[in-house]
């Protein structure tokens, strides 16, 4: 029967590997965004965080990556199930190991070879992963060896994106870490549970008798391990071995102990290996489970990353609409340019009455008189009262020569007489604030608007600007 | 806020960069129309921003040009009866026949038709009697009124004037804003006085912050990123010659110097991307890659010698055209690795590093690759670009030309150095992070 595939949860599990897959499918030179996966993860509200899950869920590649981590993961899942059955058939072996069959009608237990088989091993390698744990390796060749190994178990997967991920999340960081120490756990509670079932059902349907035998403990100190290893036992209410019948399953040479209460041994052995090995390691398997659980349901997908960094600026790059709502259909005709004359230094030094349209200070320094007017009424005022008089009208470059203005000259032309010159200002600041391209249209722009207004053509002049070569 | 559209007319003189400051809140530089010439926009053209479920909607209108003329006539309807809405009402509706205004109509009518509208002032001009005006003018609409003041990063000389001019006027909510010199800080500025303006509209108003926020920050890991995966990418880049061979060696030297050209001419064109400007805010056609354009070479050692960096070791070894032989440097490393102990795993880290330079120097050959000083040139001025890209407004369209990574260099030497030593999968994510530190001292 087909699994049914592990369901989307919000920011963990699938969506993370989803997107790592994505990540790392992606070419690294050929940028590209998914527009479906893009309007999803722009419409609606959410955080980045929230938006790039949407993402990666809409991405077209989604489907067939999706099926390729599930295809990774049965493998991963077929590969463990064969650890745990090999695990279990090595406990079973080493439980075997520890029966000897006698050769007439008595068999016999080896205590001591039982529990060594089987917590030996198991309290080894728990040792092992504690220090590991506690103590993580820092040393780069401790690292380099690792990597060595976990590149070897990488080639065991097949050759593709959800592959790299799978082995990602399996093998290193924090998930990684928390798997490996559940696969570890399962295996040595799959080896123990293994032993004491084989252990159970020898003992429930044949009749050991049971020694214990040393060669570099001391018959006290073999005696006070038993005897430790049963107080735990005996607290908790279980019939457990007396002092006497450890002494008395002491086997010196060939004789075999008589009038054992079996039974007795029989339970302890079982409690003492579910007790000392099947109980912590289900108890690590089950809080490696639940870290496992916790590490992958804080993963977040790398904001920062380029590829993901890439995509949240694509999200973020707001779909902005245009429209023309009120339109003008008649475009302004770009004027004719033709370029004012300089004017000549002779002329500056002779020049009367000077009335500023919109200019301020010292701009025209030879004047004899020089007026600053930036409104209307004030301004025909002024070039009404110096009828008869040279008169100049001057206006900066930078103002704009809009509509308003041309409005405004053409009354001007009205009152001033046919001699009236117009000088324009400002030509170093009209060039530092634009282009060169826009400061000459600037000009012809305000050149066309004083000949369509009436001034004569040959009296619009540049007016040099201060400190300019003359 | 759900579904919430808040609309603002954008009004003001002609050419104060009304069309510009739009093109820079909406990051779009092919936004209307910008020229220096009176009358450019002449309809109003409206940009919708969306914002969660509503939208921010900005109108984009013909600039005030005759205001004076349009008080008058404003001024004699009053004087004739009416009160100023609906003089303004009547004027905007081309009730009033008038031709002359047919601009300024079109520019109040949206006034009238939206939520609020934001007056562009170019603080570089002096306040005029034309511009008081218009405020008059505006300031009858009965809409909320926030002017941005333009320009203000080139000088802030008139900024007085127009904020005193503002006061008189009952408009004191102001913000700075530089339509060609971007600053998120004062787009920051600008939605909140435009917040305060329009309680109302305030969830989507802060939502619309929270975007720029966002989008400002993953721009920055985005272009960060991409070069974080150019270092990677270029440290990768090798090529085995006969070390006898000069001929081989011109050639595959000439063949990585283009490769490298290549890669950093397409980041270059990603960053543009990810920061939506167009690669033709260069002058010239070429992306920035040529010397000409750069007033840089990278593969040159007497300029990167000028920019503060020793090509002494790497010239030794072959940097005079223009990338490095790495035998050396690795046959020197892999010596005092064996000195220090050369432990198991030294030994599998060693090979797995050393293993190429070794088999190269056993048969008389060497590996050519990118120095570490050219590597920290290309990613400053990658860095310099992401700089001036960020404070860049989309209305500026004056060229973008030489960038200034020349401060840069120094700091991002230590990061080419990584990422031709490290060299691994996970590596762009810390040169990122690195890069980061570099651009934005202060933030990390």
């Amino acid at each position: 029967m087909k699994r049914a595939p592990r369901p989307y949860t919000a920011c963990m599990g699938r969506v993370y590997e989803l997107g790592l897959a994505l990540k790392a499918d992606a070419s690294a030179t050929d940028f590209a965004i998914d527009p479906v996966a893009l309007k999803a993860a722009q419409s609606g509200d959410g955080d980045a965080s929230v938006r790039l899950e949407r993402y990666v869920k809409a991405h077209e590649s989604a489907g067939p990556l999706r099926a390729s981590l599930d295809r990774v993961y049965e493998r991963i899942g077929f590969a463990k199930a064969c650890a745990l059955t090999l695990a279990a058939l090595l406990g079973c072996g080493a439980a075997g190991s520890a029966f000897l069959a006698g050769p007439e009608t008595q068999n016999v237990l080896n205590i001591f070879w039982l529990m060594a088989a089987l917590l030996g091993p198991h309290i080894i390698a728990l040792v092992f992963w504690v220090l590991l744990l506690w103590r993580p390796p820092k040393s780069s060749a401790l690292q380099s060896i690792l990597a060595f190994v976990l590149s070897q178990l990488r080639r065991l997967l097949p050759k593709e994106a959800a592959a790299d991920v799978a082995a990602s999340q399996l093998l290193t960081g924090s998930t990684g870490r928390w798997n490996i120490a559940a696969t570890s756990h399962g295996f040595w509670l799959s080896y123990l549970l293994a032993a004491v079932l084989l252990t159970a059902l020898v003992l429930a349907f044949q009749r050991f008798d049971f020694v214990w035998e040393t060669t570099l403990l001391s018959t006290e100190q073999g005696s006070a391990l038993l005897s430790a290893m049963r107080a735990p036992l005996a607290a908790i209410g279980l019939p457990v071995p007396t002092e006497a019948d450890i002494l008395a399953a002491q086997r010196v040479g060939a004789a075999l102990p008589q009038g054992q209460d079996n039974q007795r041994w029989a339970i302890f052995l079982i409690a003492a290996i579910a007790l000392y090995g099947v109980l912590p390691r289900a108890l690590l398997l089950m809080v490696s489970k639940a870290l496992l659980a916790r590490a992958i349901e804080r993963q977040r997908l790398p904001l920062s990353a380029p590829y993901f960094a890439n995509i949240i600026a694509e999200i973020y790059r707001a779909p902005v609409t245009t429209e023309i709502v009120d339109a003008d259909e008649a475009p302004v005709p770009l004027s004719q340019v033709v370029e004012a004359k300089p004017l000549e230094m002779e002329t500056i030094n002779h020049l009367g009455q000077v009335i500023g349209w919109e200019t301020d200070g010292d701009a025209v320094p030879n004047a004899i008189g020089m007026t600053h007017v930036d409104e209307e009424g004030p301004f025909l005022d002024a070039i009404a009262k110096s009828a008869g008089q040279p008169l100049a009208i001057a206006v900066s470059l930078l103002t704009s020569p809009d509509r308003g203005v041309a409005r405004i000259f053409v009354a001007a032309r009205a009152s001033a007489g046919e001699d009236t010159r117009i000088l324009l200002l400002d030509e170093a600041m009209l060039a530092a604030r634009f282009s060169t391209q826009d400061a000459r249209q600037r000009r012809a722009d305000w050149w066309s608007l004083l000949v369509q207004a009436g001034f004569s053509a040959e009296r619009v002049h540049l007016m040099p600007s201060p400190g300019a070569p003359k | 806020m759900t579904g919430q559209t808040l609309t603002v007319a954008i009004v003001g003189h002609t050419n104060v960069g009304k069309t510009s400051l739009l093109r820079t809140l909406t990051r779009d530089s092919a936004f209307g129309d910008v020229a220096a010439r009176p009358g450019t926009t002449r309809s109003v053209e409206a940009a919708s921003i969306p914002v969660g479920e509503g939208a921010i909607v900005l109108f984009d209108t013909p600039g005030l040009e005759d205001s004076p003329a349009v008080r008058a006539h404003l001024q004699a309807e009053v004087d004739s009866g009416q009160d100023w809405v609906e003089a303004i009402a009547h004027l905007s509706d081309g009730a009033a026949g008038t031709d002359q205004f047919a601009q300024e109509a079109k520019a109040l009518r949206q006034v009238i038709g939206s939520d609020a509208m934001l007056y562009v002032i170019d603080v570089r001009d002096p306040v005029r009697a034309k511009h008081r005006d218009e405020l008059e003018i505006l300031m009858r609409c009965g809409r909320p009124i926030l002017a941005a003041l333009n320009f203000v990063a080139q000088s802030r000389d008139g900024e007085e004037s127009w904020r005193d001019t503002l006061a008189r006027t009952n408009i004191h909510a102001i913000a700075p804003f530089d339509t060609v010199a971007y600053s998120e800080g004062d787009e920051v500025a600008l939605h909140e006085k435009m917040r305060t303006l329009l309680d109302s509209f305030a969830p989507l108003i802060d939502r619309r912050l929270a975007d720029v926020r966002q989008a400002r920050r993953a721009q920055l890991d985005a272009a960060l990123g991409t070069v974080a995966d150019l270092a990677v990418s270029l440290a990768a880049l090798k090529e085995s010659v006969a070390v006898d061979d000069a001929d081989e060696k011109l050639i595959k030297s000439d063949a990585l110097k283009q490769a490298v050209r290549e890669k950093e001419e397409a980041v270059v064109g990603r960053i543009l991307q990810v920061f939506r400007f167009d690669p033709d805010i260069y002058d010239g056609a070429h992306l920035p890659l040529e010397a000409e354009i750069w007033k840089i070479d990278p593969f040159d050692p007497n300029v990167l010698a000028d920019f503060g960096l020793n090509t002494g070791a790497a010239a030794a070894t072959g940097a005079a055209i223009g990338v490095g032989f790495d035998l050396l440097v690795g046959g020197v490393t892999l010596g005092a690795a064996a000195l220090t102990g050369a432990v198991l795993g030294g030994g599998f880290d060693a090979t797995r590093r050393y293993g190429r330079a070794i088999r190269d120097r056993l048969t008389g050959r060497a590996t050519l690759k990118i120095s570490a000083e050219t590597l920290a040139l290309i990613l400053s001025r990658a860095l310099a670009l992401i700089a001036a890209l960020r404070s860049r407004g989309h209305g500026a369209d004056a060229k973008l030309t030489a960038v200034d990574a020349q401060q840069l260099v120094e700091e991002v030497l230590p990061i080419a150095k990584v990422a031709l030593k490290t060299g691994s999968d996970g590596l762009a994510e810390a040169l990122t992070t690195r890069l980061k530190k570099v651009l934005e001292p202060t933030k990390n």
